[in-house]
């Protein structure tokens, strides 16, 4: 499996070079055509190709199945399908997997979140920020924030919430 | 909001993406067909025996019949891998097995595997993944595989359920 390491890596896409003073960085996520969300960088670790997913009997809408990655077996959620809009990803399609820790102290736990097309890397500062969307319960569960951006509500995504923990 | 973006730490420690549950002691069987692996306790399944005729459409989608003696017709079902009976009977699943308080009702597989005296490290499944309804909430991993624990009774209140 090919995977494209993004801790490691220098900030992806051509606007991350500019930088407002007191910006930092989020990776934007294309979730459905013309939608995104904002993760923080650090949550971001591997791109991944696709892969093999193992469907999990009884899952909600939107939760695509089980991805060995690693040694171990990561919940794999396919965005726009949790929240019932056009465009969810065929099967097949390229992965991001995310990590984060539930409570401090406590080990890392990861997840993988299905693409449309390869995240971007911009900065955003307080400036930047409004309202959480309201056109879908979803937004006010995992998200923590939400920024403005070409024209567009961009909500800041908490890995653990968009994975249940 | 500055905080939001930058105050998570680097996550690339690797560590166990599912919550360990208590482990799992005695003898279950792994039921296989295709791409759905479920373990159940032995207790809940009954005697496994050989498919030796295709069964036929019954009238009623995802349920089948086959002759069971006796001038006698028993119900078969086979699963897709989400659990859910197949309207088309699929080639290759010549096992069948019953359930205990669940007579007339057959569940057909490629693959049944007693495995006796074993004990067993069950991984919890994300609770937001799950419907209130769902058949599993743990797997366990043998190899590069897993399969999905379940009860007789679980299994075949989601049957059931998925058939009306």
């Amino acid at each position: 499996m090919e995977t494209v390491d993004l801790v490691s890596s220098a900030p992806i896409g051509p606007a991350a070079a500019v930088a407002p003073p007191r910006a930092v960085p989020a990776r934007l996520v294309e979730y459905a055509p013309g939608c995104r969300i904002a993760l923080p960088v650090h949550a971001t670790l591997e791109v991944l190709e696709p892969a093999p997913i193992v469907e999990v009997p009884g899952a909600r809408d939107g939760w695509r199945g089980l991805l060995r990655w690693r040694g171990d077996w990561l919940p794999v959620v396919d965005l726009a399908g949790r929240l019932g809009v056009e465009g969810a990803v065929e099967a097949g399609g390229h992965l991001l997997v995310l990590g984060w820790r539930p409570a401090p102290g406590q080990p890392f736990r990861h997840g993988a979140l299905v693409l449309r097309a390869m995240p971007t890397t911009l900065r955003f500062g307080d400036d930047d920020q409004c309202s959480i969307p309201t056109d879908h319960a979803l937004w006010a569960e995992i998200a923590l924030a939400c920024v403005w951006h070409d024209g567009q509500a961009v909500p800041i995504v908490d890995p653990a919430r968009l994975f249940g923990d | 909001m500055r905080e939001v973006l930058s105050r998570m730490e680097p996550a690339m420690t690797m560590d166990a993406a599912a919550a360990t549950l208590p482990p799992m002691s005695g003898n279950f069987v792994l039921l296989g067909s295709g791409a759905l692996q479920l373990l159940l306790p032995q207790a809940d399944v009954g005697a496994a025996g050989h498919l030796g005729q295709r069964p036929r459409p019954s009238g009623q989608p995802g349920l089948f019949e086959i002759d069971a003696g006796d001038s006698q017709a028993a119900f078969v079902v086979a699963l897709s891998p989400r659990m859910e009976p197949m309207e088309e009977f699929p080639e290759g699943r010549f096992l069948l097995t019953s359930f205990s308080g669940h007579d007339g009702l057959l569940l057909c597989w490629n693959e049944a595997k007693v495995l006796g005296r074993i004990s067993l490290q069950p991984r919890a499944l994300p609770p937001a993944m799950m419907a209130a309804d769902a058949p599993i909430d743990a797997y366990v991993e043998f190899g590069d595989r897993i399969a999905f624990c379940s009860s007789g009774d679980r299994l075949l209140a989601h049957v059931f359920a998925t058939l009306n």
